[in-house]
C-alpha cells in the first residue's frame, strides 16, 4: 500500500510540490524560531549555573528580580540589617543601572550596558567568584577614577586598559578588562566604585545586596529568613531566579513557536485541500478498489498514508531549511541570538508535521472511504 | 456447497422511495443462479440490469427483498462482512475496464490479492500465471494507457480471477470493443467458465445471449422473460 500511496502522491507533481512547500515553510519557521528559544534557554541555564548558591535581596517587588532590581531602592539601614542576619557568610551591596550604548547597531531591544557600583574589595563577590581578568588589575580602595569593563564592551568600543570610558559624563580610566564570561551583566558591564556610582546616579540607596550563605544547602532557608525578619524586601535565590527566567523564556518560546505553528497549520490546510482534490479526481479508482474488495478502512488508510507522506516530506525539508535558517539568524545577529536545533525540537517538529498531515487527511480520507462503490464507478 | 449460488427474493432497488419521483430500478425480482451456470442478462438501456448485477455482486444494497449468497442471507451483514465475501467470491469485469492507470498489468492483477492480505500467496507469481492464461504473458509490465482495449479487458479478466472467485459478473464486457475483439473476450470468459465457476454477463449482443445457458430479459426493473 505504501508503494501505491507514494505513486499516487507523485502523480500530480506540481500540486504535490506546492503542498509540500506549504508544510515546509511552516515547519521551517517552527524549527528556526524554536531553535532560538532553545538557544536562549541553554544560554540562561549556563549563566545560572555559574551563579548558583547566591541570594539577591532587593526592595519588595512582585515583578520578579529582573524588573525589580533596576527600580529597587534599599536604604543604608535596611542594607545593614540584611548583612547582619544569621547564616550570611559574605554580603555586598550593589548599585545597578542599565543603559544603552550610543552605538545602537546591535539592533536588539535589550539593554546593552550594565553599570554596576560595587565596593572595590568585594568585586569578587559581585562577579560570583568566577570571572577571570583578561588584562589589567582589579579595582582597589580609593580607585575613584577607575573602572573595569567586560569583554563585550571592550570589543564593541575597542577599549583596553588605560583607555578612557565615560559614564554619565564622567571619565574613568580602564583598570581591568574581563575575559568573556557568558553573562551579559558582566560581559556588557562597567564596574565602578559604589560611592562614585551613588554620586553619579544621584542616590543614597542601593539596588540590591548579594549574599553568600554559610551553608550552600540553606540558601532557601536564608532567603525565607530575610523576607520574614526584614520588612519591605524580596530575597531571590538562583533557583527562584531560574524559575522566573525559565518562565519568561517559555513564554517567548510559546509565542514565537505559536506564530510559526499557525503557518504550519495553514500548510496542513493545504494538505487537506490537495487530498480533497485528489480524492475527487480518483473517485472512479476508489470505486474500483472497493469493487475488487477494498474495505472502507483500507481506503481510509490509503488516503491517510498519502497525506502523511506529503506532510512528512514537507516536515523533513522544513527541518533542513529551519536548521539552515537558524544558523543564518545566529550569523546575522553576530551570535547574539544563537539557535540550537535540539533532537527534541527536530522530533517534535516532524511529529507536528505528521500530525498536520493526518488531521488534514482525515476529512478527505473519511469521505473517500464512505463513497458508495456504485456511485463512484459511475463517475467519469 | 449449495447448488444455487445466488438467489434473490422479491429483490428491489427504489430511488426516492415514497416520493412523487420514485424510481423503481429493480422491482420484486426473483432469480436463481446455479453454480457453474453461464447466464446472460439482457434488456434495453435503463432497464435496471446493471443495478441487478451490482446487487447480486454485493456492490450495492437492495431497498427491499433478500439476497442469498451460497445459501446465506446477506441482508443483515455489515459493510465489512459483505466486502469480504465480494473480495473472495466475486470477480467483476466492467465495460470501461476500470484498471488502475498507475499500476502495471501485473500490479493490477496483484491488487485484489494484496488487498485480501493472504501472505502465503506469492501474488506476483500468481498474477503472472493469470496474465499468461489470458494471453498477456508479454505485456506484464505495461501500464493500461499502453494497452489496447482488448488487452485491457484481458487484464481485467485476469484481475477478476485473482482471488479464485466463485462467480464472475461482467457488465457489457464487449461494449467498448470491436466485434472481433469482443468475440475473443467472450470466448476467453467462456473458457474460464468451463473451469467450474459461474458467469453472468450483461449484454446487448444477441449472439452472446444465444450461447448462454440461461437468458434473463429485463425491462423496467422486472423480469419479462427467463429461459434457456
Amino acid at each position: 500500500m505504501l508503494d501505491m500511496a507514494l505513486r499516487n502522491v507523485f502523480r500530480q507533481k506540481a500540486r504535490t510540490a506546492l503542498t509540500v512547500l506549504g508544510v515546509m515553510i511552516g515547519i521551517a519557521a517552527v524549527v528556526a524560531l524554536g531553535s532560538l528559544s532553545e538557544g536562549l534557554r541553554v544560554q540562561i541555564t549556563k549563566n545560572l549555573e555559574q551563579a548558583s548558591g547566591i541570594v539577591t535581596v532587593t526592595e519588595k517587588s512582585d515583578q520578579g528580580l529582573f524588573v525589580g532590581m533596576t527600580s529597587s531602592e534599599l536604604s543604608q539601614e535596611t542594607v545593614d540589617e540584611i548583612m547582619s542576619i544569621d547564616g550570611v557568610r559574605d554580603a555586598t551591596p550593589v548599585v545597578y543601572e542599565v543603559g544603552y550604548l550610543d552605538d545602537e547597531s546591535l539592533g536588539f531591544g535589550q539593554p546593552t550596558l550594565f553599570e554596576s557600583g560595587v565596593n572595590p574589595e568585594d568585586i569578587e563577590l559581585f562577579t560570583t567568584e568566577g570571572a577571570i581578568l583578561d588584562e589589567g588589575e582589579v579595582l582597589e580602595e580609593g580607585d575613584t577614577d577607575y573602572a573595569m569593563i567586560g569583554y563585550t564592551i571592550s570589543e564593541d568600543l575597542d577599549l583596553e586598559v588605560g583607555d578612557i570610558v565615560t559614564v554619565e559624563e564622567r571619565d574613568f580610566i580602564i583598570k581591568g578588562v574581563y575575559e568573556e564570561f557568558g553573562d551579559p551583566g558582566l560581559d556588557s558591564g562597567i564596574i565602578i566604585p559604589i560611592e562614585i556610582a551613588q554620586e553619579l546616579f544621584e542616590r543614597d540607596t542601593y539596588s540590591a545586596v548579594i549574599i553568600y550563605p554559610e551553608d550552600l544547602d540553606e540558601v532557601e532557608t536564608l532567603a525565607n529568613d530575610i523576607e520574614d525578619s526584614i520588612d519591605g524586601v524580596s530575597a531571590f535565590t538562583t533557583a527562584e531566579f531560574a524559575k522566573q527566567i525559565q518562565g519568561i523564556v517559555d513564554q517567548i518560546g510559546f509565542f514565537t513557536i505559536g506564530i510559526a505553528a499557525i503557518s504550519a497549520i495553514v500548510g496542513g490546510l493545504g494538505v487537506m485541500n490537495t487530498m480533497i482534490m485528489s480524492v475527487m479526481e480518483r473517485r472512479r479508482e476508489i470505486g474500483v478498489l472497493k469493487a475488487i474488495g477494498a474495505t472502507n478502512s483500507y481506503v481510509l488508510r490509503m488516503i491517510l498514508i498519502e497525506s502523511a507522506i506529503i506532510s512528512l516530506i514537507g516536515g523533513l525539508i522544513g527541518l533542513g531549511i529551519g536548521y539552515l535558517g537558524s544558523n543564518a539568524l545566529s550569523f546575522l545577529t553576530g551570535g547574539q541570538a544563537e539557535g540550537i536545533v535540539t533532537i527534541r525540537l527536530a522530533v517534535y517538529s516532524l511529529v507536528f508535521a505528521l500530525f498536520l498531515g493526518i488531521v488534514g487527511g482525515l476529512y478527505p480520507a473519511n469521505r473517500a472511504s464512505k463513497l458508495s462503490p456504485v456511485e463512484a464507478l459511475k463517475y467519469e | 456447497m449449495n447448488k444455487v449460488i445466488i438467489k434473490t427474493e422479491n429483490l428491489c432497488k427504489y430511488y426516492n422511495k415514497g416520493q412523487h419521483n420514485e424510481v423503481r430500478a429493480i422491482d420484486k425480482v426473483n432469480i436463481d443462479i446455479n453454480r457453474g451456470e453461464f447466464i446472460s442478462i439482457i434488456g434495453p438501456s435503463g432497464s435496471g440490469k446493471s443495478t441487478l448485477l451490482h446487487m447480486i455482486g454485493l456492490l450495492d444494497r437492495p431497498t427491499c427483498g433478500k439476497i442469498y449468497f451460497d445459501g446465506k442471507d446477506i441482508s443483515n451483514l455489515s459493510d465489512n462482512q459483505i466486502t469480504k465475501i465480494r473480495r473472495e467470491k466475486v470477480g467483476f469485469v466492467f465495460q470501461q475496464f476500470n484498471l488502475i492507470p498507475l499500476l502495471t498489468a501485473l500490479e493490477n492483477v496483484e491488487l485484489p490479492m494484496t488487498i485480501n492480505g493472504h501472505k502465503e500467496i506469492d501474488t506476483k507469481k500468481k498474477a503472472e500465471e493469470l496474465l499468461k492464461k489470458v494471453g498477456l504473458g508479454h505485456r506484464l509490465n505495461n501500464r493500461p494507457p499502453q494497452l489496447s482495449g482488448g488487452e485491457k479487458q484481458r487484464v481485467a479478466i485476469a484481475r477478476a480471477l485473482a482471488n479464485d472467485p466463485e462467480i464472475i459478473l461482467a457488465d457489457e464486457p464487449t461494449g467498448n470493443l470491436d466485434t472481433k475483439t469482443g468475440k475473443e473476450i467472450i470466448n476467453l470468459l467462456r473458457r474460464m467458465d468451463k473451469k467450474g465457476f459461474t458467469l453472468a454477463i450483461i449484454t446487448h449482443d444477441q449472439r452472446i445471449a444465444k450461447v448462454a445457458e440461461k437468458v434473463i430479459n429485463i425491462k423496467d426493473g422486472r423480469i419479462i422473460k427467463e429461459g434457456g
